[in-house]
């Protein structure tokens, strides 16, 4: 594992980088060293904002317009890729360093077939011309595990599903079989179960080609499985390097420790008491707030030349109980129905057949003014905090629009309300004169989460709140959730993709595949023991989880109880102008 | 992609109708052609003929029914001023117009592209800002001014042009330049923030980390997506461009549709207007019809849907 002993394939030395905004130069990488042999792997980690992928971009000498190494050196193969010319670069791009980039929708030109774009790669580097680069083409795709190959190299990519189009873009990182592979994120927009699928071919390829991999993640569990080194990074600094091991076990620094800490995994506390020991089982009808009884959805299929074609189902026999001031789970991959379930509850698409009652009133067919009430005591949360703010309202005025749509109060009342929403959620009440643009992620989705909160809901929707979160972040907004249940009794319908996360804050946890209840139940019970095969797979890809651990017989001796204090450093409002550097490297 | 397109010719069709609907109801509601038609010392018996003879003695609903099962057979009534079916009289003039509407759009369009291309391949800002500068300020100037003041300059002040007319190549120079410059303008600026707003794009970069060169990255990846939006603003404009050419062919001394259709109103012969204004719409709709088809055949999203 030591490089030392080997001349380094790639060698960042003292590495700088800022990117000039309109408020003068932003420092955002600063003096990054790093060592990698031939075949090595790094996982290069931090939350968004660390400087991660800007790294990785001045590898490439794809930094954004703006953004310039302003000293150290990346030696790559002993060339200085820092002073290196255009042409020079794009003789490397492709051949001798690969990119595999993080999101499968957006990383391939929409109107061109993905076999053409895999030939290209090729074509540009003299490995192969027109139809021999494409009949490479082909094997590559085959060579990434996609089935029927030559049919789909001559599909465009709207045509292929995101963990395909993953694969399209792992081909072409690797078809001229490169030294080195920047992966970036390779796996975070995809589904728990294709992550791993993903990332072990992504390994075995780049093994058996004997290609170096820059793994960069936020995900430290999962690269501390992946790599042998890992190199942490906060804000631009490197806070720790080390082999990964020894980064996951015994972390260095105060920063990596919380890092650790603050990832979900299935060993961590629960932030929740189980339902009393009086209540077993399924919950009796008084305690029901919410309910889902043989809730079906479906959508009108394709438009086609003479009619349509057959309806899509997107949730089929759905029977769902929301015991009062409690949470319940829905889990399952992107279109297995979980978000429809959520619309439904919420009211804003209308089951197609079946019922839902809220406390004790069927609601499924309400309209008008009785909708307009029912939806005062439900609030929805969504995944977006940048998305779900408008960016040209004051947060104090997102925290009373609601107040005003239902006519509560008089401004001063609102006012109050407001001030008092701003408490619950632990953010200071001179935060509602700012505008979206001047808060933390975290930040905003506290701010969600208080304008859900002022019209002192029953039931609170949470459609993957915390999922685009970091995870220190996450762990303190998963807290929150938490104490605010406990405090205002309320209950939550909690939509996630990620397990570890559902083990935390979850009193009931319903599994869900192509629209359908596969399995539900206590969480503790449901996780000591899954029924179904596909509960298990999901635990299963969870990442840094070993059956092992999962049992508890193995537990690292280094994992500690996740901070319950709040962290000041990472909640804090992040400078705009890092952020606008930042943004524009994304 | 033939429910798509199906939909488009049906919508074309109906545009159609609605046109014909309109302007029947416009010419009838703009006063009184006959009154205009006959000499001022026409009796009331003469003027009862006439209305008779024209058909417009009948009522409302009558007369559009007529008109329509008319003009599906393509007869647009027989102009009121030359004795001759209106249809021929427009005929005769649209071929005047769509030249100068076609060549200046062609013309326009291509320089537009090939320079958005350069300097998105140069990659350099101050190119890029100088030729948005120039095209901005051309804009600025309303074509009538800006051809006016070509005018000035080629054929007064250095005889080299003609002024108005249209004869041989040289008489065509003026209106093209004036009409094709315009055009410039609008689709680089188009084309221009389509570049701007892919360049930070995920599969832009994507595409650079494969070691592609510059114009191989801009002629086979950007353009083909830039074009995109840019054909579907390119159909209507074009449209509007035939529609209202009125202007520049009175100053240019344009045989042209728009002029006709000018001298029409003011002669209240309605048949012409009703022709010329159908034609028109025809012209509209035709060239939105094949935008349609063009987009379906670039866009793999549209053929699949």
């Amino acid at each position: 594992m030591s490089s030392a002993s080997i001349a380094p394939l790639l060698s960042i030395r003292d590495l700088h980088i800022e990117f000039d905004t309109p408020h003068g130069p932003v420092s955002a990488v600063r003096g990054i060293n790093l060592d990698l042999a031939p075949a090595q792997t790094v996982a290069v980690v931090g939350e968004s904002g660390s400087g991660k992928s800007t790294m990785a971009a001045a590898v490439n000498g794809l930094l954004a317009g703006n953004g310039r190494v302003t000293s150290g050196q990346i030696l790559f193969e002993g060339r200085d890729l820092v002073q290196a010319s255009e042409a020079e670069l794009r003789r490397i791009r492709g051949s001798g360093i690969g990119l595999v980039p993080q999101d499968p929708m957006s990383n391939l030109n929409p109107i061109q077939r993905v076999g053409t774009q895999i030939a290209e790669v090729l074509k540009v580097h003299g490995q192969a011309s027109g139809r021999a680069a494409h009949a490479r083409a082909v094997d590559l795709l085959d060579m990434v595990g996609i089935n029927d190959p030559a049919r789909r190299a001559r599909q465009y990519p709207h045509e292929l599903s995101g963990g395909m189009r993953q694969r399209v873009l792992i081909a072409i990182g690797l078809a001229c079989r490169p030294r080195l592979l920047i992966a970036d994120e390779p796996t975070s927009a995809l589904d728990v179960t294709v992550q791993k699928v993903i990332l072990d071919e992504l390994q075995s390829l780049t093994a058996e080609m004997g290609t170096a991999v820059i793994l960069i993640t936020h995900d430290l569990p999962l690269a501390s499985e992946r790599c042998d080194e890992a190199l942490v990074m906060f804000r631009g600094d490197m806070i720790e390097r080390g082999p990964a091991a020894r980064v996951m076990q015994a972390p260095q620094s105060e920063y990596t420790r919380r890092l650790i800490d603050a990832a979900p995994t299935l060993d961590a506390p629960r932030l929740v008491r189980s339902p009393t020991t009086a209540s077993p089982g399924t919950p009796g009808s008084q305690r029901v707030l919410a309910e889902l009884v043989q809730a079906r959805k479906e959508y009108p299929g394709a438009a086609r030349l003479f009619g349509r074609a057959a309806p899509f189902v997107a949730v089929e026999g759905m029977n769902l109980k929301i015991p009062r001031g409690q949470t319940v789970a829905v889990v399952g991959e992107s279109g297995s129905g979980k978000s429809t379930t959520a619309k439904m509850l919420l009211r804003t698409e209308q089951v197609t057949t079946g019922d839902i009652i809220f406390d004790g009133l069927a609601v499924t067919r309400l309209r008008r003014k009785r909708l307009h009430d029912f939806r005062r005591r439900v609030q929805p949360v969504f995944q977006n905090p940048y998305g779900s703010l408008d960016a040209r309202w004051t947060v104090g005025a997102s925290i009373e629009e609601p107040l005003c749509i239902h006519r509560i109060g008089t401004p001063a009342t609102r006012q109050r309300k407001v001030e008092e929403a701003l408490d619950a959620v632990a953010l200071p009440r001179d935060l509602a004169s700012r505008l979206p643009a001047e808060l933390s992620g975290g930040q905003r989705q506290r701010v969600a989460i208080a304008r859900a909160l002022v019209l002192d809901p029953d039931l609170v929707v949470l459609d993957e709140a915390v999922s685009a979160l970091d995870v220190i972040v996450q762990a303190q907004i998963l807290k929150l959730l938490a104490d605010l249940q406990e405090k205002l009794g309320l209950s939550y319908l909690f939509i996630s993709h990620d397990l570890a996360v559902v083990r935390q804050i979850a009193h009931h946890v319903y599994v869900m595949q192509h629209g359908r209840i596969v399995e539900h139940g206590e969480t503790e019970a449901l996780f000591a023991a899954p029924q179904q095969e596909y509960t298990r797979q999901l635990l299963a890809a969870i990442p840094g989880v070993t059956p092992l651990v999962r049992a508890g017989a193995q537990k690292a001796p280094s994992l500690r109880p996740p901070q319950t204090e709040t962290p000041a450093t990472t909640d804090v409002p992040a400078d705009p102008r890092h952020r606008s550097a930042t943004a524009r490297t994304a | 992609m033939g429910r798509y397109l199906l939909s488009r010719l049906l919508g074309g069709a109906a545009t159609l109708l609605a046109v014909l609907t309109f302007v029947f109801l416009l010419v009838r509601f703009s006063g009184d052609p006959v009154r205009l038609m006959l000499p001022d010392q026409a009796t009331a018996e003469d003027v009862a003929a006439m209305r008779h003879a024209l058909g417009l003695d009948l009522s409302l609903p009558v007369q559009y029914l007529t008109f329509l099962q008319s003009a599906v057979q393509g007869d647009l009534g027989i102009s009121l001023r030359q004795g001759r079916p209106a249809l021929d009289i427009v005929l005769e003039r649209m071929p005047a117009t769509l030249e100068l509407a076609l060549i200046s759009f062609s013309i326009g369009f291509f320089i537009a592209v090939a320079l958005a291309v350069i300097s998105e391949v140069s990659g350099s800002r101050r190119l890029n800002t100088l030729i948005l500068w120039i095209a901005t300020a051309r804009q600025s100037v309303p074509p009538f001014l800006f051809g006016i003041l070509l005018v000035l300059i080629f054929s007064v002040k250095m005889n080299v042009l003609p002024a108005i007319g249209r004869n041989d190549w040289s008489s065509y120079v003026i209106p093209v330049a004036t009409i094709a410059s315009f055009e410039i303008a609008l689709y680089l600026r188009l084309i221009g923030s389509a570049f701007e707003e892919m360049r930070a794009s995920d599969w832009v970069r994507t595409a650079r980390a494969k070691g592609i060169s510059r114009p191989r990255l801009v002629l086979g990846h950007m353009l083909p997506n830039a074009l995109l939006p840019v054909i579907t603003v390119a159909g209507v404009n074009l449209g509007v461009l035939i529609g209202g050419l009125v202007v520049l062919e009175t100053v240019f001394n344009w045989p042209g549709l728009g002029r006709l259709i000018i001298d029409s109103v003011s002669q209240r012969d309605f048949p012409v207007v009703q022709a010329g204004v159908l034609m028109i719409a025809c012209a509209f709709v035709v060239i939105n019809l094949l935008v349609d088809f063009i987009y379906a055949a670039l866009d793999p999203r549209v053929r699949h849907s």
